[in-house]
């Protein structure tokens, strides 16, 4: 075992371990502030995850978009709302213990079967041109030749997905009484004083 | 000249060989509605609706030309199992954005950005029923999925109806998430291919047939999720009686038609080398969605709910047909009943989206002594929910007729026994409300009628206020009628096997 | 394993980073001498006695714009791609890539219009 090998090994263990202490910071921590903090440790664990399994542009959009952005905004959803009122603690009823039982049950198929499939004997299709010392600019460029070529309805979809998932935020977290009391002022109606209830 | 017909002969070909011209139009027509509202400071309500309803006919006449211009040259099973299901999802939006223009403007909602949503959401839909890889089903999902949650909670006032929104949003949430982890495993375990019929070479079944149940498995509950199948239906009544009515209208069909091609596609294509376990699986959960979906719904006290309890139950009667398909009559009954189904659910949520406008409850014993206020919606009422159940000289019987002998042909007897003994259950609750509406004596006849309408809104409402009426009119004669004409249906939809 | 071995260097600097702060908190920890009072645990506020609660709401604002930049955010993160290749990819990508920045511009136009980007 070369010194290399030492240092991926130890990373991807590091990595790992952020990103268990994480998500149960996320779920565990009573305080919602540090879940989200702690999210945020998840969000930047799982891209280093991505470069130590080769995925360098992924792992650039996985900071980009979820550490830059998503995370930012769970923090500014986390500091618009109130305080929480005391730490309750919460029942665990029967409810708790199915859950808690199918989650592990599911998770022991799963690690189950992902250690007997042998997955060394999957035949990758070799795919045009994808070259597999996959430098940064090979890989990009591979994708956006998929992203325009072959899957151009999925990215023009995504910029409708995008539009429309601006407009519904807008329109849901927009201040809708500044917006009536606007167009109550511009129409001088002075009976919609009911509106506001 | 010519030169003219040469090119006019062109451009027929170019843009029938177009084949996402339907949505291509229909995205247009969302932009210009956005665009419209924005120049406007939404003041130009009606001109909104009219674009949006334009569009939706626009798109629907392009897409049937498009299919007889096809239909013509080459017959593609696949292409006309899709073409059918993006129809049927242009006729759910049309007819449930004609029905939810008042609700909208009454309450005094912006119409602009409810339009947008129902475009949206009936793009996606229409998208993912033709969609041929992992990553347009799964954006088109997303799409499906993001717009009706933004529908659910557009009354954004009422505490129930944020509720709503969040439960949806969570739970779609988790089944996407469910759902992207069955396409990895299926993207992995067949070497990197995202086409559904490539994916089927790469694999290789009997060497990895473990991973693939599992992959099955989260797929079937992904999608699951979306039909709202037995033990993933939580969700449903509380989503259906938080949203505003017109809303739950819409995606009690739009969503579950989507996800209906989707889980017959997805199964059909991906998943046929083992179709005697998941046909078992499934069978089971649509015999457990039947026999829960109408016991609970026999219980409910609001119409939404007992709705939505119903809807869980009708997704069972259809998963029947999904099952039941061969290759020589495909999924005909399936879409048969899927199609008729609309139309009956459709038609029964513009009654309760009426009646909810004129008395601003839905609570089954406010409709005691309905008849005596208003005996065109009653009636309306009484058909669809007859339809609903299946009375004999309706739509719904010989839907639900076909689909059970085409089930019973198939040698599923103990399904088609189950949901028979349910439809009797169902009738019993119909008729719950039928009998109330006729006998009751009207607790409530002092409640005002159009208590909730304002001088302001008067004008367009008044435009707009038939366009409810049609839909709802359109809706239950369809429901009534469409069993006469359902031979023509059955042989439409008799080529659909993939 | 798909052991790739062009990020070590990476990977060395990473762990030297994470070393550093764990380090520094670690020492003051050892070296300085522990005095608690009740000074030391209100939050500092630049030498001003602090006011109020910590937990306060803030404007909804701040979400607003944090909203409008994820969606651009992701916008750019499907451009980029494209940029990499442009001059491979050609006219045909150049009009697909116009199309998708012209029906963002009209959510950032809608989120003008409809007030998402005004401070007041």
């Amino acid at each position: 075992m070369n010194i290399s090998e030492l240092i991926h090994d130890f990373v991807l263990a590091l990595v790992e371990l952020g990103i268990l202490l994480g998500s149960l910071g996320a779920v565990l921590l009573v305080n919602t502030v540090n879940s989200a903090f702690s999210l945020g440790l998840v969000f930047t664990c799982i891209s280093l995850l991505y470069f130590v399994l080769n995925a360098d542009f992924v792992a650039a959009a996985q900071l980009l978009v979820y550490v830059g952005a998503i995370n930012v905004l769970t923090v500014f959803a986390v500091m618009i709302t109130d305080e929480p009122a005391g730490s309750e603690t919460t029942a665990r009823g029967i409810g708790y213990i199915i859950t808690a039982g199918t989650c592990t049950i599911l998770f022991s198929i799963l690690s189950f079967v992902i250690h007997n499939t042998k997955w060394s004997d999957l035949s990758l299709i070799p795919q045009s041109g994808i070259s597999t010392s996959g430098t940064l600019g090979s890989n990009v460029q591979q994708l956006g030749y998929k992203l325009l070529g072959e899957f151009v309805i999925p990215f023009e979809l995504l910029s409708i997905l995008l539009l429309a998932a601006l407009v519904g935020a807008i329109n849901l977290a927009r201040n809708e009484d500044a917006f009536i009391v606007n167009k109550k002022s511009a129409a001088s109606a002075p009976y919609k004083n009911s509106t506001f209830f | 000249m010519n030169d003219i017909n040469l090119f006019l002969a062109k451009l027929t070909y170019t843009s029938a060989k177009l084949t996402i011209l339907p949505e291509i139009i229909l995205i247009l027509g969302l932009v210009a509605v956005v665009v419209i509202d924005l120049l406007s400071k939404g003041k130009n309500t009606f001109l909104l609706y009219k674009i949006s309803m334009v569009t939706l006919l626009a798109s629907a006449v392009i897409l049937l030309w498009q299919w007889g211009f096809f239909t013509a040259y080459e017959r593609s099973h696949a292409r006309d199992f899709g073409n059918i299901f993006r129809f049927f999802l242009l006729i759910c939006s049309l007819l449930s954005i004609s029905s939810s223009v008042d609700y909208i403007l009454c309450s005094k909602m912006s119409l602009a950005e409810f339009l947008l949503f129902k475009l949206a959401a009936g793009l996606g839909g229409m998208v993912l029923s033709c969609a041929n890889d992992l990553v347009t089903i799964y954006v088109s999902l997303e799409f499906l999925a993001l717009s009706s949650c933004f529908l659910s909670g557009y009354t954004k006032r009422d505490m129930r109806s944020n509720e709503a929104t969040m439960k949806f949003l969570l739970m779609s949430g988790a089944s996407s998430s469910l759902l992207l982890y069955g396409f990895s495993l299926l993207y992995g375990l067949s070497g990197g291919q995202l086409q559904l019929d490539k994916i089927v070479d790469g694999i290789i079944f009997n060497r990895y047939g473990s991973i693939i149940y599992l992959s099955a498995a989260f797929t079937t509950a992904g999608t699951a999720f979306k039909l709202s199948l037995f033990p993933f239906h939580q969700w449903t009544p509380d989503v259906y009686e938080g949203s505003p009515t017109p809303v739950v209208a819409f995606f009690s069909v739009t969503s579950k038609v989507a996800a209906l091609a989707l889980f017959t596609r997805l199964f059909g294509l991906i998943f046929p080398y083992f179709s005697n376990e998941w046909h078992v699986a499934v069978g089971l959960l649509a015999t457990f969605s039947m026999i829960l979906g109408n016991l609970i719904a026999v219980t409910q006290r609001s119409v939404k709910r007992m709705l939505a309890f119903s809807s869980i139950s009708q997704i069972g009667y259809i998963m029947i047909g999904v099952l039941s398909a061969d290759s020589g009559n495909g999924y005909a009954s399936m879409i048969t009943y899927t199609f008729i189904y609309i139309l009956m659910n459709l038609g029964t949520f513009a009654c309760i989206t009426l009646f909810g406008l004129r008395t601003g409850t839905d609570n089954i014993r406010d409709y005691a002594g309905l008849y005596m206020k208003d005996p065109v919606l009653t009636f309306s009422l009484v058909l669809c929910l007859l339809s609903l159940g299946g009375m004999p000289p309706l739509s719904g019987f010989f839907g639900k007729l076909y689909l059970f002998w085409h089930g019973w042909k198939a040698g599923l007897y103990s399904l088609v026994l189950v949901a028979l003994v349910t439809s009797v259950i169902s009738i019993y609750y119909y008729l719950k409300i039928i009998k109330l509406m006729f006998t009751g004596k009207s607790g409530r006849s002092d409640t005002p009628l159009n208590s909730r309408q304002n001088s302001l809104v008067s004008l367009s409402i008044s435009i707009s206020k038939n366009s409810l009426e049609i839909a709802m009119i359109i809706c239950a004669l369809a429901s009534t009628l469409s069993g006469i004409f359902i031979d023509p249906i059955i042989e439409i939809t008799r080529n659909t096997f993939f | 394993m798909f052991l790739s071995h062009q990020y070590d260097s990476f990977w060395i600097f990473l762990l030297v980073c994470i070393s550093i702060p764990l380090l520094a908190f670690s020492i003051t920890r050892f070296a300085a001498p522990p005095r608690e009072g009740p000074e030391k645990s209100t939050s500092y506020e630049s030498g001003i006695e602090p006011k109020g609660d910590t937990w306060i709401r803030f404007q909804i604002r701040y979400y607003m714009f944090a909203l409008v930049f994820t969606v651009f955010d992701v916008e750019t993160v499907f451009l980029y791609p494209w940029a990499t290749s442009f001059e491979e990819l050609g006219l045909f990508a150049f009009v697909e890539v116009i199309v998708f920045i012209f029906i963002l511009i009209v959510g950032l136009v809608y989120a003008w219009r409809k007030g998402a980007l005004e401070w007041c």
